[in-house]
Formats: C-alpha cells, structure tokens, sequence
C-alpha cells in the first residue's frame, strides 16, 4: 500500500486529500467528503448505484481507484442540486412517483442526466438502452423512464438538467 | 478493497518503463472495468498497478487515406459515436453499441477489451474479420502483431508483460457487421458473435470474404473454412449459404463439451448460433439492412 495526495474537483469545489492506493473514488465520496448519495450497491459494476458524472459522462465510481481519478471534475447526485433546486432529472422522478425504497435513485439521477445531456430528444426505446445498466428492485422501471422522458421535454424548455 | 499499488504513467514513455520495471508484478489499468473486477475477485493478488488511463496520445480515431488507425484507450462510446467508423468499420461500430450499457462504455477501451481477451470479448470478431494490426510498444521499441496472432486464449494474448497495445490498424471496411446473440439486451455476455467483413458482385455472389466468430470456444476465432466454403455462395439464398457453412464453421469452433462461464449453452447450440450469425451478418454487410432476416424474424 502506498499513500498519494491527489486533487478531485468534486461538484464544482477542488479538494486536496491523502488517499491510499487501493481506496475507492466511491469510498473516498462517501467517508472523506460525506456525499452519500452514490451507493454501495454491490461493488463489481452490476448495479449502477454508485454512478457519478465525469464531466458530462456517467462513470461507476466503484471500479475507480481514488487515485486514478486526480484532477477529475466529478459531480455527484447532491452536484445536481443548485441553490437548492433539484435538475429536472431528479424533479421528474420525484414528480412521476419514480422512488420507492430510493436505494437505486441516486444512480438513476445521474445516468438519467447523462442521457438527457446527451440526447434531449431521446424516445423512449433510447431511454430504456440507455438507462439499462441501472437496476432497481422496487419501481419496475416504468416510472423512471417516463421521469426521464419529462426530463428531456424540461430540459428543451429550457429547465436546467 | 483489496491490497494493491498503483503508479499512475502520464505518458506512453512513463507506461513502458514502468512495465521493464515491474514485469510480471504488474498489471495495465485503463478504463478499470475489468481489472478492478479481478482484483475483488482475488484472481490478481500483491500486484501493482499501472494507471494508463489518462495518456491522451493512445486515444482518438483517425483515417488516413483507406487506412484506420484507433488508439488503444479509445473508449467503446467514442467508438459508437465516430462517423469515421460508421461508415469504414460498421463491424466494430455497431460491435461497440452492443457493448454493456452507456456508462461501462463511458470507461472501457478497445485496448482493455482486447488486452483482457475474454472469452466474450465484443470488439475482438470485428477486429479479427477487419484484419487489423496491432502495435506494440515496450521499452525495446514498437513491433507489429496481426490479429490472427494477437489472441492465445482467455487472458491471455501476444503481448509480454513488459509490453503494452498502442493502436490499432486496419484497411477501410464498408462491407462489415456484426451480430451478437445475448440471454437479453441489458449488460448481458454475449453467447455467441459473429462478425464478417464481405465483397459481393452485383448478384450478391460472395467474391471475398473474412468471418470472425466470438465466445467460439475459448477464444475469438477467424472461421478459415467457412470462408473457403462461402466463395462464390448466392448470399440471396438460404439454402445456399446454409449448406456450406452449417457443415464446415464446426471445423472453425474449438469442441468444447462444457462451455465456460457457467453452463449457458450447451456445443451444439452455440454452433448453430454461430451459423446462423454468420449468415445474417454476412447478408447486413453486404446489402446494409438484412432484409431477407427481417422477414425471416417476422
Ligand atoms: S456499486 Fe458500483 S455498480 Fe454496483
Ligand atoms: S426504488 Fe428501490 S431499488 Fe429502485
């Protein structure tokens, strides 16, 4: 094991840490920063609850050694809130009843909005492809994806995303 | 998480001196979407790292002339999104839209695919059927690898431990494509692949052709003689094409009685798929739509 200083620049704020080699980007999130929004879910990139944002990408920050991500912009769910105001992403899926137990939200939000940036004219049959890595347990995913749809008809309107 | 080091390399020169470095006590992490899985998996134990990820000059896509050169740490969705190999390698275009989801492409490189030579690999059919070259680079220099060469078996590739893929070439492709079968859409492991790089008359005789099988047995493998047996085959006929490939691709597919990776299909049935692969991807490269599998699905 070794210890290295590395910069993230996480939701807009660059913050210096000293992190071991072999400590998760997702690891670091949660206990050395305190942003438990992307989850644990199961650690081996099946379930998409740890997704957070590399610029505009959805990456999982569970196959991500802290390390290797210095110098990364990185946003996390609570990144998508400003001032106070949830994205349209997370409002829709508030809106369209889209949680239940909301263990697999977080992940939702953030691939969500990496879909929507990358295509706000998406249909559903993209939206589905999309979002298909991202599991969740309760909702049967109906709801999600009509969360994601309204999101892309907010974002055209110019609500931010 | 499990022990390991990690030395992050900046450029190719920092990667390969790394490598002479450390040798077999090392492994190359890119975009991590496999090798973090083996680690947690206990299968790479007291192992450093090398963090290659960030070297911009191994990444992008570029055409020269006929000839296609990708880096090694493209990422499978910039490999969906480039115009330049939609139109000169659909083959590994298409191959990257069927890779995972968005977000594991988001990370995964061609490089890593083919380094890691899973079984099920999806890049590697449509690179075998491109007939692409790969570069390598160590400390001693660079050396060239066809990739008829380049996979030995799961894992396990031309490459030593002290060498690291670079790029990527090969001729421009526009008569390619590639079908992949899966238990489902989502996330799933591909159960058998086929890619075939094709040249037709205006009959749709087969004049040329290249065909790449994947999950084909311990490895992706090029289909030798069923491409002998495909020359001069009316692709427009089922009968046609069945006839020669069902008999021969048997003799391209390594047996294998228990196949890996749990028990997911038994020889037979991953011949016929590959047969029947073949014969739709075939027909995609050579007319775009498969018309005639269109309506045979119907
Ligand atoms: S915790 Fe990362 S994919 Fe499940
Ligand atoms: S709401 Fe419970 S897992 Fe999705």
């Amino acid at each position: 094991m070794s210890m290295h200083e590395i910069t993230l620049i996480v939701n807009g704020k660059p913050q210096k840490l000293t992190v071991k080699s072999n400590e998760l980007l997702l690891n670091v999130l949660r206990d050395k920063l305190f942003l438990t929004g992307a989850k644990y879910g199961c650690g081996i990139a099946e379930c998409s609850a740890c997704t957070v944002l590399k610029g505009d990408r959805s990456i999982m920050s569970c196959l991500v050694p802290a390390v290797a991500a210095d110098g990364w912009e990185i946003t996390t769910p609570e990144g998508l809130v400003v001032d106070g105001e949830l994205n349209a992403v997370q409002e829709e899926l508030v809106n369209k009843g889209a949680i239940q137990c909301g263990f697999c939200t977080p992940g939702m939000a953030m691939t969500g909005t990496a879909c929507v940036r990358e295509n706000p004219d998406a249909d559903e049959a993209f939206v589905r492809d999309y979002m298909r890595g991202n599991y969740c347990r309760c909702t049967g995913y109906q709801a999600i994806v009509e969360a994601i749809l309204a999101a892309c008809e907010d974002a055209k309107n110019g609500k931010r995303v | 998480m499990k022990d390991f080091k990690l030395v992050t390399a900046k450029t190719v020169d920092e990667a390969v001196e790394a490598l002479a470095k450390y040798g077999d006590k090392c492994k190359l992490i890119a975009g991590g979407t496999d090798a973090m899985l083996m680690i947690r998996d206990g299968k790479w134990n007291n192992l450093t790292l090398i963090n290659i990820r960030d070297i911009e000059e191994l990444r992008g896509i570029k055409l020269e002339g006929d000839t296609v050169t990708i880096g090694a740490l493209t990422r499978l969705s910039d490999i969906e999104h480039s115009d330049v190999l939609k139109e000169h390698a659909p083959c590994l275009w298409g191959a990257a839209q069927l890779f995972a989801d968005p977000t594991n492409r988001h990370s995964a490189t061609i490089g890593g695919n083919v380094g890691r030579c899973n079984t099920v690999g999806d890049t590697l059919p449509s690179l075998l059927c491109l007939d692409a070259v790969v570069t390598i680079v160590s400390k001693e220099g660079e050396r060239e690898v066809p990739m008829s060469e380049m996979l030995l078996g799961p894992g396990k590739t031309a490459c030593e431990p002290n060498e690291m893929i670079a790029k990527f070439t090969f001729k421009s492709q526009p008569n390619s494509a590639y079908m992949k079968f899966g238990r489902r859409k989502s996330m799933a492991l591909s159960m058998a692949g086929s890619a075939v790089s094709i040249k037709v008359d205006d009959k749709g005789i087969v004049e040329d052709i290249r065909i790449a099988a994947g999950n084909a047995g311990p490895k992706a493998v090029r289909c030798y003689n069923a491409e002998k047996a495909m020359i001069g085959v009316d692709l427009k006929s089922d009968k046609a094409i069945e006839e020669p490939l069902y008999k021969v691709i048997q003799d391209d597919i390594a047996p294998r009685k228990k196949p890996r990776l749990g028990n997911w299909i038994s020889g037979e049935y991953r011949r016929e798929l590959i047969s029947v692969l073949t014969k739709r991807a075939a027909r995609k490269a050579a007319f775009g739509e498969c018309m005639l599998c269109k309506q045979e699905e119907a």
